[in-house]
């Protein structure tokens, strides 16, 4: 019993030191949190287009592509795109760990101005020259005129393309219809079965034999400390290690 | 028994060594060297590129052979002065700066002439010199300010306790001049030309 109640004062401890971090960590302009391919702070997005470009992006990395996220925000108090910019992806650290091959699409409402971040693996197929190109030439012209849901799909669709010589990108962006993306959905639930009987009794077995014997124990106390080093951020459309050393480009429109 | 206690001895050992600058002191200093490295590396970036936005502007504005020939010159002389990222030396990183910096501000007189000729302004390669030019730029505000971060973290581990006291005891390694910007550099960042589209 007490070592139960000890058990439950570490995760407590450990919970409430987690917790303490995100208080003090207030900054002027504080790093929003990566919920998913597409962070739309500024609702610069219609809904369709949003959802559409998330299924696309994650569809991408899905496939082996790389980790595109689009962020806008209304404002970046006083720092400059590039610096906000760099403060996202640090955090962030899009791509992957041994590729870098992440993508921050990143635009500031307020100071109309729009910056897409490279990361470092993929400075070689996306340059800063096609980036800028990008901005000025796709990006922007649609900004201009308002149409900032079309200029951001399309620019994020010119950025993975370039990103992604050996995916067929165009595949993957070209959005099917309500009824079938459900269909899609439904046909990949089905596909997941379910657990036998047999499956089920080896896990309990497994279970049982971390917490009720002494090596199940001390392996169980290892595994806590490798997963409390390197199980941040993995699953979901979490960042995973990216590093990213300041290319890309930045414009206005 | 008493081989049991002298293990635990051993550990604990250990992990305060662990806890105190044993690992991090090293790591801290080879971070320092990994991102002086790559300051050098983006300023040799930069000096690729300048050869052939010379040759592009060349070609449209004749008229200012004046300021080319400072970039050109700028360029060489920042060329020669390099650094050796393992043998951290304050003056020779001085030298190093004021080399980077008054190519800065050669380009930056550059980038203001260049205002003047529209035909320029809208040629393909220089516009896309120019996107590289500005990334380039960007890698070396990140890389400067990664190293001034690289450098502070250094710093606290030889300075502060408890790690310092790991320090002194088996490393002595001396606090490091922190990369400060002089003063012809702070002049032209000040007033930097802002380069429109």
């Amino acid at each position: 019993m007490k070592r139960a109640v000890n058990i439950f004062n570490f995760f407590l401890l450990t919970a409430l030191t987690f917790f303490a971090n995100g208080l003090y960590g207030a900054e002027p302009f504080s790093v929003p949190q990566l919920s998913g391919p597409v962070v739309d702070l500024a609702n610069l997005l219609d809904t369709p287009t949003k959802n559409r470009l998330g299924l696309s992006l994650r569809k991408l990395l899905q496939r082996g592509g790389s980790q595109i996220v689009v962020l806008t925000v209304p404002t970046i108090g006083d720092l400059t795109i590039e610096q906000a910019s760099i403060k996202v992806v640090d955090q962030w650290k899009l791509g992957d760990e041994k590729r870098d091959d992440g993508v921050l699409i990143f635009v500031v409402r307020d100071v109309r101005r729009m910056r897409i971040e490279v990361g470092q693996g993929l400075e070689g197929d996306l340059p800063d020259a096609i980036a800028s190109r990008i901005i000025n030439e796709v990006m922007a012209p649609l900004f201009k005129e308002g149409h900032y849901s079309q200029g951001i799909l399309v620019g994020t669709y010119e950025v993975a393309t370039k990103a992604n010589p050996d995916i067929n990108v165009a595949a993957l962006f070209s959005m099917p219809s309500t009824s079938r993306y459900m269909e899609k959905r439904n046909a990949v639930a089905t596909q997941q079965r379910e657990p036998s009987i047999f499956e089920y009794l080896v896990f309990i077995v497994i279970c049982f034999f971390l917490i009720f014997t002494r090596t199940g124990r001390t392996i169980l106390f290892f595994l806590m400390i490798t997963s409390l080093r390197g199980g941040r951020g993995s699953g979901g459309f979490g960042g995973r290690g990216g590093g990213f050393s300041g290319g890309g480009a930045s414009g206005g429109w | 028994m008493m081989a049991q206690i002298r293990k635990i001895h051993f550990s604990v050992l250990v992990l305060l060594l662990a806890g105190c600058g044993w690992r991090s002191i090293p790591q801290a200093k080879n971070a320092v060297e990994a991102s002086l490295a790559e300051i050098t590396n983006q300023y040799k970036r930069r000096a690729d590129l300048i050869p052939n936005l010379v040759k592009v502007v060349k070609g449209y504005a004749q008229h200012e052979q004046e300021t080319l020939q400072a970039v050109v010159e700028a360029r060489s002389k920042a060329s020669q002065a390099t650094i050796d990222p393992t043998k951290l030396d304050a003056e020779k990183l001085q030298d190093f700066q004021r080399a980077q910096g008054s190519l800065s501000s050669a380009l930056g007189r550059l980038m203001v002439i260049v205002e003047k000729y529209p035909d320029l302004k809208a040629d393909r390669n220089f516009r896309e010199l120019q996107a590289q030019l500005e990334g380039t730029e960007n890698r070396i505000a990140v890389a400067r300010q990664r190293y001034i971060e690289a450098i502070k973290n250094f710093n606290n581990l030889v300075t502060v306790p408890p790690e310092s006291w790991t320090n002194s005891l088996f490393y002595s390694f001396e606090k490091l001049p922190q990369w400060s910007v002089d003063e012809g550099e702070k002049k032209q960042i000040e007033n930097a030309p802002k380069v429109e589209f």
